[in-house]
């Protein structure tokens, strides 16, 4: 059946399913990772968003549910170049998995065309429907980190380390990092206020990524303004641009994110790079940093944006990219041995 | 690092294994590191190079790769540093010997790049061990033995069963796996029976486990990245060079390609790699236990392969990082903009594909194993695998793969041997079970190949299955063209002409669209104009560009006779084709070769030279012309075609080449251009054969086209011993076509000229020191040449002028000769770029293609070069060496006869031809000693010639050996001589490494050639020098006298 995507700026593009798909809209993202689909598509920071795969054959080896980064595929809906279905038999098929949760799933269509469409044009919104037609979404709804983050706080594993984690859309590969690492870890909802997590005598709190515009969490950016300094804290993504909105920095959308397993970014305290996994649309703006306490510790090599702030009196710090790889590669998983030291365990 | 001299060690001559690639890493480090303003010095002794330019130094030493040469060298440049990393293993060995020896230090020359303690941590067996240990790595043990007990101290207890394959049998005749002790004493023991050189490979055998490949850089200071993985659709086994292998990895998740990325990673900094390394992994077949195979801490085949398959120009960048640049620092190379260090994505599959050099040795034991035997490789990119192994098929010479009729003729149980076994037919016959039914599964668990790559094979044959079952519909047409079906394929499938087909794609508008390689997956804009072509919707922009394109065709795979020279040419012409103001368009699919680095031409097309493919190129560049003489046979073939398309083919017409192939043509053009040449003519039968035999008279060169037992060609002298060939070719093949010659026996001379229809330019004239009847590719060359008089010299001239003038020439010929007693013979020519062109281009500093190019594009011989006719060289001598992969190559006989055997060439330079063919010789690796022990073993017919060498021998201190017929001539002659044993004793002795050269001519015979066989096998399996002429003797002979200085 023919399928089409609509771009917010009229330009449309022809996909095909095999099984009738519902109307959806979402905001039309893409990642250059070649592997990792499953971790993809199950990342809750991928809420709201289509998303758009370069690498053109996706599904060769199924879903493998064990490794997952979510409870389910968060994401609206998903476009390929050519779904193909693994051989084997015990596999779950991508395909089946995505129609069991609803996501549309739109192949034969031309991802490279798209994406240099979406690289000239920046991000845009789009409408999948068996129709053409522009999506009625303006902006994504301001309710996707309240649909990702856990409902109560939940606790994982044992060990001597107590880490909370204020989730915000957390990856599981966060949660397996530190359990690996013998760690307690405590998930809170993105709402949970200070107090509530001072009590739980945290060793260390790390704040999650997550989807959306950071802006509009004014909130929780609150909370983390009257947690620093009580207890280390560790962001990754968007929880490093909360850091740094919490201590008077702004955040500006990039044109169309950082989203791929291949991205270079530089340590300028050690002046070592590291290739990282990344997946975000917005990023902390540097000349806001001034005078909030925080310095730019790690800076994207090809277009120099701030990948990573430390505070200068407080111990509080993190990353805009994903220690926790999955998908992507693990170099820069020592982050979470750092910041065990930081919390002094 | 300006004003500083740089040392960059070359691989020497190509060889099985070490191919092309290191041409095009060669290369790379050395734009690289003139572009950071360094003084270049090169040392190979590969000629054919395009790394032996003169452009590509500032100072090219075509010369031996050996410590004393480097000496010298040192001596008088004292060099800062020496990068060799990006020479293969040659250069990695040399490096490493001069390191020990202390040659580096003395010169305080600095090793750049991987440091030779990090080489070794790599290569040395237990230092390589314990490196692995240190950093938590599995390894897979292996290791050569050649006793029961070696064999039973290696293998542990806590890691059976082990694999025992024995070294150089036929089909692997002779291993096994042990799965305890007494299993594996009685399999070693077996095996070295078995193994001729008695010596097995024993190594832990992990049954069905897949190969993976990473592809890494790194730094000095730490930083590194995965440029490329790789996956082998072949499972552990079978040589990673001989694989079908796939770009990036297909059946992994993340975390099984992370954990091997990285090991690959902690690996590299272990060992403290700085510039290009290569890590090979054994993985399970369940995708999550995995085990080190090798590491390679250098630029290697699969460097290149990753270099084309991300456009991440892996040698470059270890060049820059020799130099102490960081990859923090570095701009992309792909994009031009961003960090060197961002990891390639692609949003396309690569499939590579070996050609192997069977078609060219019928004799040579298909079967592969842990040896590699392929000669060189071809890339296609695709959206899926099929399309990208479908394009891969096409790239490859030869029939098509997908319609090979000796396969669809094949019993079952023999496709399910060459699948098994298996060998270079494996994955057509497996195309084929499948069109028999064979399940899928049933072939994925009998060979461990991902049931993917079978599933889509699958899908292959299920297509040709509808395409046959239906008239052809525009869905399956789509359907077809995106799995990568040609229109050829298509029109033999659904059983329609070829024509039919191109209207049904022309009625459903199909087109196909090209897509740009930038190495991050669009998110870039890049520029980088190395294309490929897909169909599917979409496409990528074309760029801007005012200038008329001009393609160049290069020659594909390195095969035998076709190597690497032809890409120095296309080279060389995209470069003239530049200069001149053209839009250079390249279009190649060779990923070892310079020409198929993105930044060499303005466009780059890595698609299959087929006439499709071409032509789809063409149409989008909107091509003005197209230069076919370059790449040799494959694009001179493919220019035939577009000649018929319609397209403007530059240089030489289509017509001359035609003039001068057709057998029956060419001679009566140079009967009537009074040219003399052998007589000669084709006999389809008996009667037809002594018809001309009676014609032409004798001697006769006698020629069939297919005969067993591998004696291609005969000289004969009687009626009844030809009427024996003739009879004995029609029995063993009754249709085919016998070529009858009047035989000249004599010297052979080559001469390449540039024509442009009024003028000639010839630069010099090889001299053949092997006699006629050997390939030239196969002949010790000499250049200028010695012997030929004034007078033959004028008439080689005028033949050349009549021809370029009367074929009106615009552009480059070669001609071959005879000289029969005292008079020149024309024995063929070719209008085309030859394999003696980089030879003559750098001996003579003319640049041949350069001016060819411009002779095409309209400029005159008079006016770019002061010289016409026969230039006055005033240069050194050129000896040009072949060098020979036969050692790899289990079951070819090494004789030198018609086809041409050789896998590549050395060249020396020197004021005396005896100096330069010592050097062209040490160039060659031959380890001929200065005094040493030789065994004669000649042909009755030449007896009689050998006393004079072997007496030249003797002078020199040589014990001189000889087989009993020989020896008793010797005698007589009074030369003091051993007489060698016999047969089986014979074949020990030269195990045993009694001699250090032999002479060895066999009878013409069948039961001569086997005995000769035999002798032959051995001694280039024990890797002692061979000599096949009693003229290439005589010239060692007095090589070894030269007073050498």
């Amino acid at each position: 059946m023919k399928y089409w995507l609509t771009l917010s700026d009229g330009t449309f593009w022809s996909g095909s399913s095999s099984t009738p798909l519902q109307n959806i809209e979402g905001e039309v993202v893409f990642t250059t990772a070649n592997g990792g689909y499953p971790q993809s598509l199950s990342d809750p920071s991928y809420r709201g968003q289509i998303l758009v795969f370069a690498f053109p054959p996706i599904g060769i080896y199924g879903v493998d549910l064990d490794h997952l980064e979510g409870t389910r595929p968060w994401i609206s809906g998903v476009i390929v170049q050519n779904l193909e279905i693994s051989p084997i038999k015990e596999v779950v098929q991508l395909e089946q998995w995505l129609e069991k949760w609803n996501v549309p799933l739109l192949s034969d269509l031309d991802c490279r065309g798209l994406i240099l469409h979406l690289r000239e044009c920046g991000t845009l919104m789009g409408r999948i429907s068996d129709n053409i037609s522009i999506p009625s979404m303006k902006a994504l709804p301001d309710s996707l980190v309240s649909d990702v983050s856990v409902k109560e706080i939940i606790s994982h594993g044992q060990g001597d380390t107590h880490m909370g984690i204020l989730d915000f859309g957390v990856k599981h590969n966060i949660v397996r990092e530190l359990e690996k690492r013998n760690c307690r870890v405590t998930l809170f909802p993105h709402n949970t206020s200070s107090e509530k997590m001072l009590l739980s005598q945290l060793d260390g709190l790390i704040l999650s990524n997550g989807p959306g515009d950071p802006s509009l969490l004014k909130e929780e950016a609150n909370t983390i303004k009257e947690l620093l300094g009580k207890v280390p804290l560790f962001g990754i993504c968007l929880g490093t641009q909360l850091l740094a909105l919490s201590c008077g920095g702004k955040t500006a959308k990039l044109p169309y994110g950082h989203r791929g397993a291949n991205q270079p970014v530089l340590d300028q305290n050690s002046g070592k790079g590291y290739v990282t996994s990344q997946n975000h649309g917005y990023a902390i703006i540097e000349e806001t940093l001034e005078g909030t306490g925080l310095k730019a510790t790690f800076r994207h090599l090809s277009d120099g944006t701030v990948e990573g702030v430390e505070h200068e009196t407080f111990n509080a710090f993190g990353v805009q990219f994903h220690p926790e790889a999955s998908p992507g590669p693990w170099d820069a998983s020592i982050l979470f041995d750092h910041f065990l030291e930081k919390t002094g365990r | 690092m300006t004003d500083k001299t740089i040392l960059v060690l070359g691989s020497g001559p190509i060889r099985i294994g070490q191919a092309a690639e290191f041409d095009y890493s060669g290369s790379q480090a050395c734009r690289a590191l003139k572009e950071e303003g360094v003084k270049v010095i090169l040392l190979n002794s590969n000629p054919a190079t395009i790394q032996t330019d003169q452009s590509m130094a500032d100072l090219v030493y075509i010369q031996p790769l050996t410590a004393d040469v480097i000496k010298d060298i040192l001596d008088e440049h004292h060099p800062y540093g020496v990068v060799a990393t990006l020479g293969g293993q040659t250069a990695l060995n040399l490096c490493v010997q001069c390191e020990e020896t202390g040659i580096w230090g003395a010169y305080g020359t600095r090793i750049l790049g991987t440091p030779v303690a990090s080489i070794l941590k790599a290569e040395g067996r237990d230092a390589f061990r314990q490196t692995m240990i240190s950093v938590e790595q599995p390894v897979v043990p292996s290791r050569y033995v050649s006793t029961v007990e070696e064999a039973l101290d290696f293998c542990s207890n806590d890691e059976y069963p082990f694999i025992i394959r024995p070294d150089f049998t036929l089909g692997g005749t002779g291993g096994g796996v042990a799965k305890d002790k007494e299993e594996l004493k009685e399999r070693v023991s077996v095996g070295l029976r078995a193994s001729p050189v008695n010596r097995v490979l024993v190594e832990r055998y992990l049954e069905g486990w897949r190969e993976i490949e990473a592809e890494v850089v790194r730094d000095s200071i730490g930083n590194s990245l995965c440029v490329c993985s790789m996956e082998n659709v072949d499972p552990m086994g079978i040589h990673t060079g001989d694989s079908i292998v796939v770009s990036p990895v297909l059946t992994l998740n993340d975390r099984q390609w992370q954990k091997i990325r990285k090991a690959s990673l902690d690996i590299v900094d272990a060992i403290g790699v700085e510039g290009a390394c290569n890590v090979q992994f054994a993985l399970h077949p369940g995708g999550n236990e995995y085990a080190v195979i090798e590491v390679n801490p250098r630029a290697s085949r699969s460097s290149a392969l990753a270099s084309k398959a991300t456009g991440y120009p892996i040698a470059r960048m270890a060049a820059k990082i020799a130099l102490g640049k960081t990859l923090t620092e570095m701009p992309n190379p792909v994009t031009g903009v961003g960090s060197s260090l961002s990891e390639p994505a692609l949003d396309y599959v690569v499939v590579k594909l070996p050609r192997w050099p069977f078609d060219s040795f019928p004799q040579a034991d298909t079967t592969l194993g842990t040896k590699m035997k392929a000669t060189g490789e071809v890339l296609a990119l695709g959206l899926t695998f099929n399309q990208a192994l479908l394009k891969a098929f096409r790239s490859l010479d030869g029939p098509d793969r997908l319609r090979d009729q000796t396969i669809s003729e094949m019993e079952e149980d023999s496709l399910w041997k060459e699948v098994l076994l298996p060998t270079d037919r494996r994955i057509q016959s497996i195309l084929e079970l499948l069109r028999r039914g064979i399940t899928s599964s049933e072939i994925s668990n009998e060979t461990w190949i991902h049931p993917y790559f079978i599933e889509q094979l699958k899908q292959i044959s299920d297509l040709e299955r509808e395409l046959s079952g239906s008239p052809l519909s525009e869905n399956n047409l789509m359907k077809a063209k995106k799995m990568g079906l040609s229109d050829e394929s298509i029109a033999f499938f659904s059983d329609m002409d070829l024509k039919n087909v191109q209207k049904v794609k022309a009625e459903a508008g199909l087109k196909k669209a090209y897509r740009e390689v930038d190495g991050c997956a669009g998110e870039i804009p890049s520029g980088s104009g190395y294309y490929y072509g897909t169909y599917g919707p979409g496409g990528d922009p074309f760029p801007a560009d005012e200038r008329p394109a001009i393609a160049v065709i290069g020659s594909g795979a390195i095969r035998i006779a076709q190597g690497v020279e032809f890409d120095y040419c296309c080279v060389k012409a995209v470069e003239a084709v530049r200069k001149r103001n053209y839009r250079a368009v390249m279009i190649n699919n060779n990923p070892e070769t310079v020409s198929t680095d993105h930044d060499i031409s303005d466009a780059l097309y890595v698609e299959p030279i087929h006439e499709e493919d071409v032509m789809d190129v063409l149409e989008r560049e909107q091509i003005s012309g197209v230069f076919t003489s370059f790449g040799g046979q494959t694009s001179l073939k493919i220019g035939q075609q577009l000649d018929k398309r319609g397209i403007r083919i530059l240089g030489n017409s289509c017509d001359s080449v035609d003039a001068t192939e057709d057998r029956g043509r060419f001679a009566s053009i140079l009967d009537k251009l009074a040219i003399l040449h052998p007589k000669g003519d084709t006999a389809s039968t008996e009667a037809e054969a002594l018809k001309i035999a009676n014609d032409i008279g004798f001697p006769l060169m006698v020629r069939p086209n297919f005969v067993i037992g591998g004696i291609a060609m005969q000289v004969v002298n009687r009626s009844e011993e030809f009427l024996d060939v003739v009879r004995s070719a029609f029995a063993a093949e009754p249709d085919q076509k016998i070529l009858i010659d009047r035989f000249l026996p004599g010297k052979e001379f080559e001469i390449d000229a540039l024509c442009d229809g009024e003028d000639v330019l010839i630069p010099g004239i090889f001299e053949h020191l092997d006699p006629a009847g050997v390939h030239s590719g196969d002949s010790i060359a000499i250049f200028p040449d010695i012997s030929l008089t004034e007078a033959q010299r004028k008439d080689i001239c005028e033949a050349v002028m009549k021809l370029s003038s009367y074929l009106d020439l615009k552009g480059l010929m070669n001609v071959q000769f005879v000289l029969n007693q005292g008079t020149v013979y024309v024995i063929e020519a070719n209008p085309r770029a030859s394999r003696t062109i980089p030879i003559v281009s750098k001996l003579t500093q003319i640049p041949m293609v350069d001016i060819a190019v411009g002779i095409a594009l309209g400029e005159k011989l008079r006016d770019t070069f002061p010289q016409r006719g026969l230039y006055e060289y005033r240069g050194p001598f050129g000896v040009k060496t072949p060098v020979f992969s036969t050692e790899k190559l289990p079951g070819l006989d090494h004789r030198l006869g018609p086809q041409m055997q050789s896998t590549g060439e050395a060249l020396g330079v020197h004021g005396t031809v005896s100096q330069a063919l010592w050097e062209a010789l040490r160039g060659s690796e031959w380890k001929i000693p200065e005094k040493g022990r030789i065994l004669l073993s000649v042909r009755n017919e030449r007896k009689g010639d050998t006393p004079a060498i072997a007496a030249l021998f003797a002078s020199h201190g040589w014990r001189v050996d000889a087989t009993p017929g020989t020896a008793q001539i010797l005698e007589k002659w009074g030369l003091k001589v051993g007489s060698a044993r016999k047969g089986e004793k014979l074949l020990d002795d030269i195990r045993n490494k009694k001699w250090d050269l032999i002479i060895n001519l066999p009878g013409l015979h069948p039961g001569n050639i086997k005995d000769g066989y035999a002798i032959r096998r051995t001694a280039i399996e024990e890797g002692i020098p061979c000599l096949h002429s009693l003229e290439a003797a005589s010239a060692v002979a007095i090589a070894l006298s030269s007073d050498r200085l």
